[in-house]
């Protein structure tokens, strides 16, 4: 086992390091300068000359990577074209926005798919059922912006019940924190909800379908805690894997939604990012975000061996 | 209406909206106090004021942004400033005289100023900034004060600008950015980080407290401010500003509703209307600075090489429905980039004042290299320009003028404009400046960093170089007329659409401010009433 | 690599190939079992209908600009209103089936095409090979999916056809890795050996023998692929990176028209909005009652 988690940590170095070189060439192959975009309504040539060597800019661009390469791997992510700020301060900033909403998102979508996907999965093929399948498959066909903007319409704009986006700190004002929370946690939610229910209601189904169930309602168990003692316990542990890879594809998740919601978050960092052009964070947000998303796989295949005897690992 | 009649119009108009709003001018500062209205401003209260972007530099020798004046005209005090009808009045300098042929501008500085680190401003306070923003490192100021050759001490409240040729804009340039006054010794302790951490550097009415980017920015009161306002009380009032960042316009303007914040200088047109109508709000607006344009690709080998094509484009346009359609009315049409509050301006100066799609039609037959088609530049994710281009597409078409739209990132476009390599138009504007020189120089000067159309008129260039060395504004004005007749008309350079507007949307209970043609918000009069 | 690793929601079972019978008789046998496949290929042949007849279908042209009638509510003439430029959304909405049908076969089919070949070579030849495309896999894949479609978007320019490209560049690794698991698990099987010692060209053993076990899954797949790129196509639209306007395009007319919903403005956003949401539902619903249908072991457990 520690071999094998040995193994594969030494395989995500390879992967992290095509994953910055695509990003690297991606972004230096987009049109456009951002030193034009950083110089704003002032563009005295001399200024712009001096900006790109500030920036490093006027270096080639295999030296640009291999110096941002080197500064990285000491853990120096560099600092932001637009802000000048540290790239690793900027996103740490940020990544408590993201994390709640991301959080808050996935504890709303489980919970809600824990109780839909058990109940359809014990009454099979009855109207609870199929509306359960019908509905979680109009969430994942909903465009979340566009969910976002109906949310927003309805209860912000409309009813006026909520704030339709911003965002003030949790240690701020806790009760403004939650009341702008609640519109883009549930359009997060929404969507990965589908894919939950899904996993919840078939795990459901094929521990059910094992012997030691069979057995336990042979021997006269009542239906209830054969469901909650037995069946629900073993079939959590896929739930447990869908919930891991969800983690780590955190930041993704949540770029629309901040977009919409003006929530200040990594995920829009990283659009503005790409659009202006300010290399150096989005490299960062990119290799973050593929680490995690790396090392929670990893954990989740991990726990599923713990978890499930029967798989072994080389 | 005559030419006559025009500006007392405008002074009248303000001289109303003055009275309205009762502003507290300082003493020493404006000159347009009016006097002290029947409510005595309260002091004390925090103001939440919604900001639409972050600023990221608060140092004013390398902020880019025009969104960052926002912050620095409260914590700074320029040499000189403008009063609400764009006039420029003292500030921290209390007078100023030419002379020596308009070739040096003597300024007798205000004794009474301290820096909120504690250090004296005086004559060696200004000539350490200005040779900062002339040769500091990454200065964004050296082309405002190029024609600065040297600043000399005369005493310790007396400064001489020396200049290489007369140059009607340097007062222009002292009221903003290139006449903010910072203390040397907050600069130097500040190195690297200055300009996100400007502790103590300014004198101005409020003080720097701190800055969490893409959030807020704090302000508190500086209480040994030397602004007073009409009645002998001492400015400012409010006790702290709180800067929020908030991008997008429906929101800024739901916090004003729910008065999570109370002021805002940037209302979208389609909202007008409605805030116009809610009782708890107070939504102003005058003519503003800033100008929209279509920028033609004038450089040879290029379609819009041929000024007829230019011209053929400009009375195709019907600005007024794109005034109507795109801007909900707000703002004025614009045929140039010299603006109703400039002294230049002239309202007489209609030269397509209605759509000609016939006359663009024969202008297209005149040239005679068959229908005109060209490609038109957009940025991508800005709904507003791109129902612009969309509008403008189909105007010309009535003129059988294909406009292509090619929607590109920001930067890249940016880009093209800069090699002047794009082919047919972009479709870029200006936020405006106080002097008209400001608006036109460096657009349309052969060479000149903004010229993006590489437009070259020597008879522009040459009325140009006139009125930029005369402070004798008849004078000026005479030749930035001549200038605007070629360069937007005769020969054009661009084609201008919109003038925009400065605008001011405040809870009712948020006095004392008024909006002023640079856009921008002077806090030291602001306050609330109870 | 294990099963926790893939991505969820995909099928991945061996399945077997369809025995020689009465073609057309299996058929209909097969769609009155699954009546699910009816439903959701009736409404993806309704978008197709929409979409190929939108110019007869629609009752205004979508990009005829008429200020005088600009941002009127629905109404008998404009059964979804008007836009800030008085076009009739309506129109826009069924002329916007077009951008969104093609993004989303074109892109499959780019997804497709390269992740299987991939997928079969990785598989069949091994080796490096396998070791290097497998790695460039990983690297897309724990490329976060809209990011990676945002950063091609943006370094190829905002145009339609590179935002097809974009998503049919994130869709590679989901077929590579179905594929490969197919061949790796026939690879070894009698009949492959038998077809290789009898000297059977390898293309031949790849298309004959291989590719069938795996097409069941990838039908499902592509199905499903569908509807992700019809969504993502609207996702990058949305941010600014679709078609270039006046075409009409559901993701980017929500984004045109979103600016107007402070003002209560709500037709021309809906109308996109929901049209994005039939389509992409069509494609998840067939694409979900395919896979219970053509996936046996998903089949035990539903």
């Amino acid at each position: 086992m520690t071999r094998y988690v040995i193994r594969r940590l030494l395989l995500m170095v390879p992967v992290a390091f095509l994953v910055t070189i695509i990003v690297f060439g991606l972004m230096r192959m987009a049109p456009g300068d951002p030193v034009l975009v950083y110089a704003g309504e002032e563009r005295d040539p001399e200024s712009l000359e001096y900006l790109r060597h500030l920036y490093g800019l006027d270096q080639p661009l295999p030296i640009q990577y291999v110096v941002w390469l080197e500064h990285a791997v000491q853990g120096d992510l560099g600092r932001s074209l637009r802000t000048r700020q540290k790239v690793g301060e900027a996103i740490m900033q940020r990544f408590p926005a993201t994390l709640e909403l991301g959080i808050a998102a996935l504890t709303l979508s489980i919970s809600v798919a824990l109780v839909i996907g058990t109940v359809s999965a014990i009454k099979r093929n009855s109207v609870v059922d199929l509306l359960a399948t019908g509905i979680t498959l109009g969430g994942v066909s909903l465009p979340n912006f566009f969910l976002g903007l109906i949310l927003i319409l309805v209860f912000g704009l409309a009813l006026r019940l909520l704030p339709p986006g911003g965002y003030v700190p949790l240690a701020e004002d806790p009760g403004g924190n939650l009341r702008r929370l609640i519109l883009p946690a549930i359009t997060l939610a929404t969507a990965s909800l589908a894919v939950n229910m899904r996993q919840v209601r078939s795990s459901m189904l094929d521990v059910m379908a094992q012997e030691y169930i069979r057995t336990a309602r042979a021997k006269g168990l009542r239906e209830r805690p054969i469901i909650t003692r037995h069946a629900f316990k073993n079939a959590l542990i896929p739930v447990v894997t869908i919930i891991g890879l969800q983690i780590g594809a955190i930041i993704e998740g949540a770029i629309i939604t901040e977009t919409i919601f003006s929530w200040p978050g990594v995920g829009r960092l990283v659009v503005d990012s790409i659009t202006g052009l300010d290399y150096p964070v989005v490299q960062a947000v990119v290799l973050v975000s593929a680490l995690s998303f790396m090392i929670s796989t990893l954990v989740v295949d991990v726990l599923y061996a713990w978890f499930d005897p029967r798989i072994s690992y080389r | 209406m005559t030419r006559l009649t025009r500006p007392i119009t405008i002074l009248a108009l303000l001289a109303v909206i003055l009275a309205a709003c009762g502003p507290a001018a300082p003493t020493g500062g404006g000159a347009t106090g009016a006097p002290g209205t029947a409510e005595k401003p309260v002091a004390g209260g925090t103001v939440t004021f919604a900001l639409e972007d972050d600023p990221l530099n608060f140092d004013p020798m390398i902020s880019r942004a025009f969104i960052e004046r926002n912050v620095h005209y409260q914590m700074y005090d320029s040499l000189v400033r403008i009063d609400a009808t764009g006039k420029i009045v003292p500030w921290l300098a209390e007078k100023w005289e030419f002379s020596d042929g308009d070739k040096t501008l003597t300024l007798s500085l205000r004794k009474d100023v301290k820096f909120h680190d504690g250090s004296t401003f005086d004559a060696e306070a200004v000539k350490w900034n200005l040779e900062r923003y002339k040769t500091g490192k990454g200065s964004q100021r050296s082309g405002e004060l190029a024609f600065v050759d040297a600043v000399e001490v005369v005493d310790a409240s007396t400064v001489r600008l020396k200049m290489k040729a007369p140059f009607a804009g340097i007062l222009a340039a002292l009221v903003d950015r290139a006449g903010m006054m910072l203390s040397r010794k907050a600069v130097e302790a500040g190195g690297e980080d200055f300009t996100r951490n400007p502790k103590g550097a300014g004198s101005g009415p409020f003080k720097f407290v701190e800055a969490v980017k893409d959030d807020h920015i704090t302000l508190e009161k500086n209480p040994d401010w030397w602004g007073k306002d009409a009645n002998g009380a001492k400015l400012p009032y409010l006790d702290k500003i709180l800067i929020r960042i908030i991008k997008d316009g429906s929101v800024r303007v739901t916090n004003i509703r729910t008065n999570d914040a109370q002021v805002s200088n940037n209302v979208a047109a389609k909202d007008v209307a409605a805030l116009k109508t809610e009782s708890d709000l107070v939504y102003r607006e005058i003519p503003g600075l800033s100008y929209g344009s279509i920028i033609p690709n004038r450089a040879p080998g290029f379609i819009f090489n041929e000024a007829r094509y230019v011209k053929a484009v400009s009375m195709a346009i019907d600005r007024q429905q794109i005034l109507d359609q795109v801007f909900f009315g707000i703002g004025a049409v614009a045929y140039g980039p010299i603006a109703p509050p400039h002294f230049a301006y002239d309202k007489a100066f209609k030269p397509y004042e209605k759509a000609d799609p016939e006359g663009a039609k024969k202008l297209v037959a005149e040239v005679g290299r068959g229908p005109l088609k060209f490609e038109m530049l957009v940025s991508s994710g800005d709904a507003q320009i791109l129902q612009l281009a969309q509008l403008i597409q189909a105007q010309l078409k009535k003129a059988d003028i294909t406009l292509d739209i090619n929607v590109l990132q920001f930067n890249e476009i940016l880009k093209l404009q800069t090699d002047h390599a794009f082919k047919g138009t972009t479709l870029v504007g200006w936020s405006g400046r106080i002097d008209p020189d400001l608006n036109v120089y460096d657009f349309v000067y052969t060479k000149r960093p903004n010229n993006d159309g590489l437009y070259s008129n020597p008879q522009v260039d040459k009325l140009l170089d006139d009125q930029r060395s005369t402070t004798d504004q008849a004078k000026r004005k005479d030749a930035l007329r001549k200038a605007e007749q070629i360069f937007a008309v005769d020969d054009p350079s661009r084609i201008w659409y919109r003038f925009g507007v400065a605008q001011l949307l405040t809870v009712k209970k948020l006095q004392g401010l008024e909006p002023y043609p640079d856009q921008l918000i002077r806090f030291q009069y602001a306050w609330f009433k109870t | 690599m294990t099963a926790a690793s893939e991505r969820p929601a995909i099928a991945t079972a061996p399945l077997p190939v369809p025995t020689a019978a009465p073609w057309s008789a299996a058929v209909v046998v097969f769609l009155r079992r699954n009546p699910r496949i009816l439903i959701g290929g009736g409404l993806v042949v309704f978008l197709l209908f929409v979409a190929l007849f939108a110019p007869v279908l629609s009752p205004y042209d979508p990009i005829d600009v008429e200020p005088t009638r600009s941002l009127q509510p629905p109404s008998a003439a404009h059964w979804m209103g008007t836009d800030d430029l008085g076009r009739d959304v309506l129109s826009r909405v069924i002329h916007g089936s077009r951008i969104s049908l093609s993004v989303g076969v074109i892109s499959v089919g780019i997804g497709f095409l390269v992740g299987v070949s991939l997928g079969l070579l990785a598989g069949y030849v091994g080796g490096v090979i396998d070791l290097l495309a497998m790695r460039a896999i990983d690297a897309l894949l724990a490329f976060p999916g809209l990011v990676l479609a945002i950063s091609i978007t943006a370094a190829l320019g905002p145009q339609i056809q590179n935002a097809m490209i974009a998503i049919g560049i994130v869709a590679i690794p989901v077929y590579t890795r179905l594929t490969r698991a197919q061949v790796l698990s026939v690879r070894e099987r009698d009949f492959v050996l038998a077809a290789r010692t009898i000297g059977v060209h390898p293309i031949r053993i790849v298309l004959r023998h291989i590719f069938p076990n795996v097409s069941n899954a990838l039908v499902v797949q592509a199905t499903l692929g569908t509807a992700f790129a019809i969504l993502a196509e609207a996702a990058l639209s949305f941010l600014g990176l679709g078609a270039r306007p006046p075409t009409p395009s559901w993701g980017q007319d929500i984004n045109y028209s979103q600016r107007y919903l402070s003002n209560m403005k709500w037709w021309m956003s809906t109308g996109p909005g929901l049209a994005i949401f039939m389509a992409v539902f069509a494609f998840n619903f067939l694409g979900d009652a395919l896979r219970d249908a053509l996936d046996p072991r998903l089949r035990r457990s539903a």
